[in-house]
């Protein structure tokens, strides 16, 4: 295994290097903003047990609101007058609100909640990587090999409390494949040209040291690049993320690749926004109906939705002064098109995932524990797919959406319509990957190391889990990028044959709206189909160029 | 095994098909949590009264295995698909059944010339690979792939109603009574929007396909015996490369009758796909399932008509 022979490399002589000023600053701060990150994270917490008590509180309002109006319109009947002329159920009358008076919005709880805890997980997953690499922690060298020791909180020398938040960590000569010391990329090297770092590779991962972090760090960085030189001269690359690397670097060879990949960044960026600025100011909450402007520099996407017919506007790209003021144009109802198209872009890639990761999650499963089992279940399970492989797919979700509409007519709840239609959708969209999965497992299952991991007694679960499908991964990766695609058009199609939800806002809304109206169809509106179909269009070409380059970078029997 | 016997044995694989897509379709419908009677009855309490009537007249109140039998089993015996739930008495199969015709002639049209040109533009981009044409057809293909069909029937009618300087609906939708052929400008456009669409996906396939069977030994040979250009490439590559090529296109036939639905409704076209969007807007639920059942039958059959033809083109196979 070792490349290092015994009598070549030069053992650095003994040494003890300390934390330096600077790294034990960082210590101190990263201790306090993970403090201060979990924190947050219980308030997210508390931000979601509160929703559930308002998804509760909503529907109890909603029931209390339809009895009322039963009783009224009873009333109504009772007095002698004719049933038709009731006013109808309008579900933005009953409104539930909250116990300040405004309008009670469980959703947008639950998405602060969710933003919070992501935030913060993130955050804590960012200063973890900051402390290894800057804080606080001392590194020994002895004729064994390195051993670094993490921070640790000893309060005096005499006290007996020690709290060791990282263990030690004891890497043998033996096992270091080879040690590079190069100039640092960190941000701190562009304050300092000086700083060097030196990555120590082993076999299965590799640790970076930055000279920032010690004192004398040009005596270790010294003694470090001699026992690198001595070493083989070459760098060995099949540590913690070369797999990733070469993929990367395939990836890249491509043009319209990165091109592809370029886009689905920028629309992800767009949609991450879109739902912040949601959170921030739902302008679907009543109070913000009537106001045209986000505070986001932006219109407000539904401003004139809720307008009475005589403020009705024509179609336009100008205001009314004549001055151009609508980047993307306005609707037939004076809606700002391109902050619809900036705040749709959000359900429209989030239902598009969900549904995606249902049916590729469902059909790997299914596909692998099919061509791993053999037999009855296989042929059963094969046999099911047969029959969901010939099922159409739109008309399905047509009936799916007819199915759905008229409860979540009441229930005005943001993405819950599309969420449960897709999901359901999902469950019988499984069988093209299931099929993928199987064909790639039964090969697989002939390999010899997965004969080996049978022989040794694993049982059926771990070998499905641990081995098969990290194998069947990349064909998963391609499946999941190019039906994204496909799941987002969906989207588009289902909300523009009519079947959407009032309370969330998609790509296809407006188009279907659009071609209902009058001005549509003297041909002169055309912006109002062209912005929103060239966002899907791009959409739906980003992910299918980067699917394509996908497949040629994680295909194994291409080589380089 | 004969043909014969295989030819009677893949008609009956349709049984246990059509009955397996009945059974997922209705109780896909029948098991989600909701209770059709809300679609008009819904939350008007003068209707609440008559729910118990609402929901006999459409044979909601028997337990859910009695309505598949009754459901199923006139469909199956003598194609009764029932009865509509919005207009009273009318036969599901008559809101239907006369526009299949329709379907069948603009989808027929679409898929011979798919067909042609997507097997004409493969041929000269596999036979020139890597050149720039190639480049550019296998670019526009992925663009032309990723066109949704709604977006480009939309663009193209927008785009031809401010060059003609006419209203989209004296262009593209005809008045009832006129003839169908009469609304020329809406079936052509139609057929453009799929046409893309389709071209684009099947010439991807016949590419790559030719672009393997090129690379085989025997033609490889062929060459090297003094074959012609025009005979290795129509006499042995297109007729190998083009054998694979039927199931896949037949597979896809689901996705393309899906796709049905929009452009009609799109086009105003009184086809199938239209009349199943309309059932599904007014909640005429047995249209709809009727509807699904057609187009899922279709696709099987499509299927193993593909299967026998390829038995009978492929000499390697033997029944």
């Amino acid at each position: 295994m070792s490349t290092v022979q015994e009598s070549e490399h030069v053992t650095p002589t003994e040494g003890k290097y300390n934390s330096s000023l600077s790294s034990k600053v960082i210590s101190g701060f990263s201790i306090i903003a993970v403090l201060v990150a979990i924190g947050v994270i219980l308030f997210g917490t508390i931000y979601l047990l509160v929703s559930i008590i308002q998804y509760q509180d909503f529907n109890h309002q909603i029931e209390i609101a339809k009895a009322q109006y039963e009783a009224e319109f009873r009333a109504y009947v009772d007095a002698g007058n004719d049933p038709s002329t009731f006013e109808a159920w309008n579900p933005d009358r009953y409104k539930p609100t909250d116990s300040d008076g405004g309008y009670l919005n469980p959703t947008q709880t639950l998405r602060t909640g969710i933003f919070l805890i992501l935030g913060a997980a993130i955050a804590i997953w960012v200063i973890n990587k900051i402390y290894n690499l800057y804080g606080q922690k001392s590194i020994s060298l002895s004729n064994e090999g390195i051993s670094i020791t993490s921070f640790k909180l000893a309060y005096s020398a005499s006290s007996p409390v020690k709290l060791t938040f990282f263990p030690k960590k004891f890497i043998p000569w033996e096992s270091v494949l080879d040690i590079v010391v190069k100039k640092s990329d960190s941000v701190f090297a562009t304050l300092n040209r000086n700083l060097n770092k030196a990555v120590i590779y082993t076999m299965d991962t590799s640790y970076t040291i930055e000279s920032m972090s010690f004192q004398n760090s040009s005596t270790l960085m010294d003694k470090l690049r001699i026992f690198g030189d001595s070493l083989d001269e070459r760098v060995i690359d099949f540590g913690y993320g070369a797999q990733l690397a070469v993929v990367w670097r395939r990836m890249k060879r491509s043009k319209v690749g990165v091109l592809g990949m370029l886009i689905v960044v920028i629309f992800t960026v767009i949609a991450i926004l879109a739902a912040v600025f949601t959170t921030i100011w739902p302008p679907n909450e009543i109070s913000h109906r009537f106001v045209e402007w986000t505070p986001f520099y932006l219109r407000n996407p539904n401003y004139g939705s809720f307008n009475s017919a005589d403020i009705k506007a024509a179609p336009s790209l100008t205001q009314a002064d004549g001055s151009p003021g609508y980047l993307f144009g306005t609707d037939h109802l004076g809606r700002d098109m391109f902050s619809r198209i900036f705040f749709g872009s959000f359900y429209s890639i989030l239902i598009g995932l969900i549904a995606t990761i249902i049916s590729v999650v469902l059909g790997g499963f299914i596909g692998a524990a099919s061509g791993y089992m053999g037999g009855v279940v296989d042929n059963i399970t094969m046999r099911i797919a047969d029959v969901l492989m010939v099922l159409p797919g739109l008309p399905i979700l047509i009936m799916i959406g007819a199915t759905f509409t008229p409860v979540f007519k009441t229930l005005n709840i943001e993405g819950a319509y599309y969420i449960v239609v897709f999901s359901v959708f999902s469950l019988i969209s499984w069988s093209g990957t299931a099929r993928y999965v199987r064909a790639e497992v039964l090969a697989l299952k002939e390999s010899e190391y997965i004969q080996a991991e049978n022989v040794l007694g694993a049982s059926n679960y771990r070998i499905i889990v641990k081995h098969i499908i990290p194998n069947t991964m990349s064909t998963m990766i391609i499946i999941f990028t190019l039906g994204v695609a496909g799941s987002i058009q969906s989207v588009a199609s289902l909300a523009f044959l009519g079947f959407g939800s009032q309370s969330t806002l998609v790509w296809g809304d407006d188009l279907a709206s659009a071609i209902r109206d009058s001005d549509f169809f003297s041909g002169k509106v055309w912006w109002v189909v062209t912005f929103v179909s060239l966002a899907l269009f791009l959409l739906t070409l980003g992910f299918n160029l980067m699917g394509d380059a996908l497949r040629d970078a994680l295909d194994p029997r291409l080589k380089e | 095994m004969s043909l014969g016997m295989y030819f009677i044995r893949r008609i009956l694989s349709l049984i246990p098909f059509t009955i397996g897509i009945s059974v997922l379709i209705f109780f896909m419908f029948a098991l989600t949590p909701i209770d059709p009677v809300n679609s008009v009855a819904g939350l008007d309490p003068g209707l609440q009264k008559n729910r118990d009537r609402i929901a006999a007249s459409w044979g909601l109140d028997k337990p859910i295995l009695v309505r598949y039998w009754n459901w199923a089993y006139p469909m199956f015996t003598r194609l009764d698909f029932g009865e509509s739930w919005t207009s009273k008495g009318v036969p599901v199969t008559d809101k239907f059944v006369p526009y299949v015709g329709n379907t069948a002639w603009l989808f027929g049209i679409n898929f011979i010339l798919s067909l042609v040109f997507a097997t004409v533009l493969g041929i000269v981009a596999s036979t020139n690979h890597n050149s720039v044409f190639d480049q550019i057809t296998l670019f526009m293909t992925l663009v032309g792939f990723s066109v949704p069909n709604f977006v480009l029937g939309l663009v193209i009618q927008q785009s031809v109603s401010s060059w003609s300087n006419q209203r989209i609906s004296t262009i593209f939708y005809t008045a009832s009574g006129k003839a169908l052929w009469e609304n020329w400008p809406a079936i052509i456009a139609a057929e453009v929007t799929m046409l893309i669409g389709g071209v684009a996906f099947s010439t991807r396939l016949v590419r790559s396909q030719m672009l393997n069977v090129l690379r085989q030994n025997y033609i490889r040979t062929a060459r090297a015996k003094g074959l012609a250009e025009r005979t290795v490439i129509y006499g042995h590559a297109l007729r190998n490369a083009l054998l694979p090529f039927v199931t896949v296109i037949a597979l896809s036939l689901p996705g393309i009758l899906s796709g049905s639905a929009i452009i009609e409704q799109v086009f105003n076209f009184p086809g199938v796909g239209r009349s199943l969007i309309r059932a599904a807007q007014a909640f005429d639920m047995p249209t709809v399932l009727a509807v699904n059942m057609f187009f899922g039958t279709l696709s099987v059959f499509m299927l193993i008509i593909a299967d026998i033809a390829y038995g009978i083109v492929d000499p390697r196979i033997k029944f």
